[in-house]
């Protein structure tokens, strides 16, 4: 068995990658850590940050080191966990790509010879509504989807 | 240190000192306690079944068989159309409506759990007219995880969809969800 983890830096994906190790334990399986960052919202909150603050003539330094700061946070909870899994002795791999959320997690769902994707409930926005992604996926990935919370 | 103390330190370490209280407190939806962060022993799974539900796929049994669980399989058909029916068409429409459905629900449920139990899972069924996103969610509270088909209490999804009763059932349910 192969299990995708969704990683988006949320408390609910690092409670779902702790939830497949318990499942990995039991199946023997290989896991692959997955998140994927995306530019869009780097000059998001860039341009919102910049633009409120007047400091517009530093939008695209802002943006540059948000992007760098979003790279290092998730290597941080990618490198966290697979500590974790090595303890456990469970073979695990990370992976972290740039592009749309949506379309990268499915191509990877969808392609790399996965029997079970899991990710959290909620993303980053909080527990008040379910993850946007859920919507966006849950038809599009073809293994069976484990929702954490 | 709990993991939820842990991100806090890490994240808001310029801030936090010995505010850690106020942060959990303040921005609580977006944090988990250390007690939530508890990955819970999955004992019992609740699977609901119904007329847009054929099948329980080897992927899906797979992920069960990672669980020393029981399998609740529960057919349940709308009361909704059956009381939209009555006063439509009559009792007697609504009744053989009924009684079409919990035919097909009978067979899925006596072919399902022979195929579960041949893959070593204990079963139980149960069949019953009810709400498909309500009664479940009630349900749930009694298991350990529920298992919901893409295309449960919806005939309308597609390949590339998911029911909206599912993905509400997601956000209702206090037990992780499989989706198959």
């Amino acid at each position: 068995m192969k299990i995708l983890v969704l990683i988006d830096g949320s408390k609910w994906s690092q409670k779902a990658a702790l939830h497949a190790i318990e499942v990995a334990k039991r199946k023997n399986a290989e896991v692959v850590l997955f998140s994927v960052l995306d530019i869009v919202e780097a000059k998001a909150m860039a341009f919102n940050f910049c633009t409120q603050s007047g400091i517009c003539a530093q939008l695209k330094d802002y943006e540059g080191r948000i992007w760098e700061d979003m790279h290092k946070d998730i290597q941080d909870e990618q490198n966290s966990l697979l500590s974790r899994y090595k303890g456990e002795k469970i073979q695990c791999s990370a992976k972290v790509v740039e592009g749309r959320v949506r379309d990268e997690v499915i191509r990877e769902a969808n392609s790399g010879g996965y029997s079970l994707v899991v990710m959290g409930t909620f993303g980053r926005s909080g527990k008040n509504r379910v993850s946007a992604l859920l919507e966006q996926i849950g038809g599009a990935v073809r293994p069976p989807l484990l929702v954490v919370r | 240190m709990g993991y939820s103390s842990s991100l806090i330190q890490r994240k808001f370490k310029d801030i936090v000192g010995k505010r850690y209280d106020s942060v959990l407190k303040d921005y609580s939806e977006f944090l988990l306690t250390d007690e939530e962060m508890v990955v819970p022993e999955i004992r019992s799974i609740l699977v609901p079944l119904d007329s847009f539900v054929h099948d329980i796929g080897d992927e899906a049994i797979d992920v069960f068989s990672a669980y020393d669980a029981t399998i609740s399989l529960a057919y349940i058909t709308d009361a909704g159309v059956i009381d939209l029916l009555k006063q439509t068409l009559g009792h007697e429409s609504a009744e053989e409506f009924r009684a079409k459905k919990e035919e097909y629900g009978q067979r899925l449920l006596e072919r399902t759990a022979a195929k579960l139990e041949e893959r070593g899972f204990s079963t139980q069924t149960r069949m019953f007219v009810g709400h498909k996103g309500d009664d479940v969610a009630r349900m749930a509270k009694n298991h350990d995880m529920v298992a919901l088909c893409r295309s449960y209490a919806d005939g309308e999804s597609t390949g590339d969809s998911v029911s909206p009763i599912v993905l509400r059932l997601c956000q209702r349910v206090q037990t992780p969800a499989l989706i198959y």
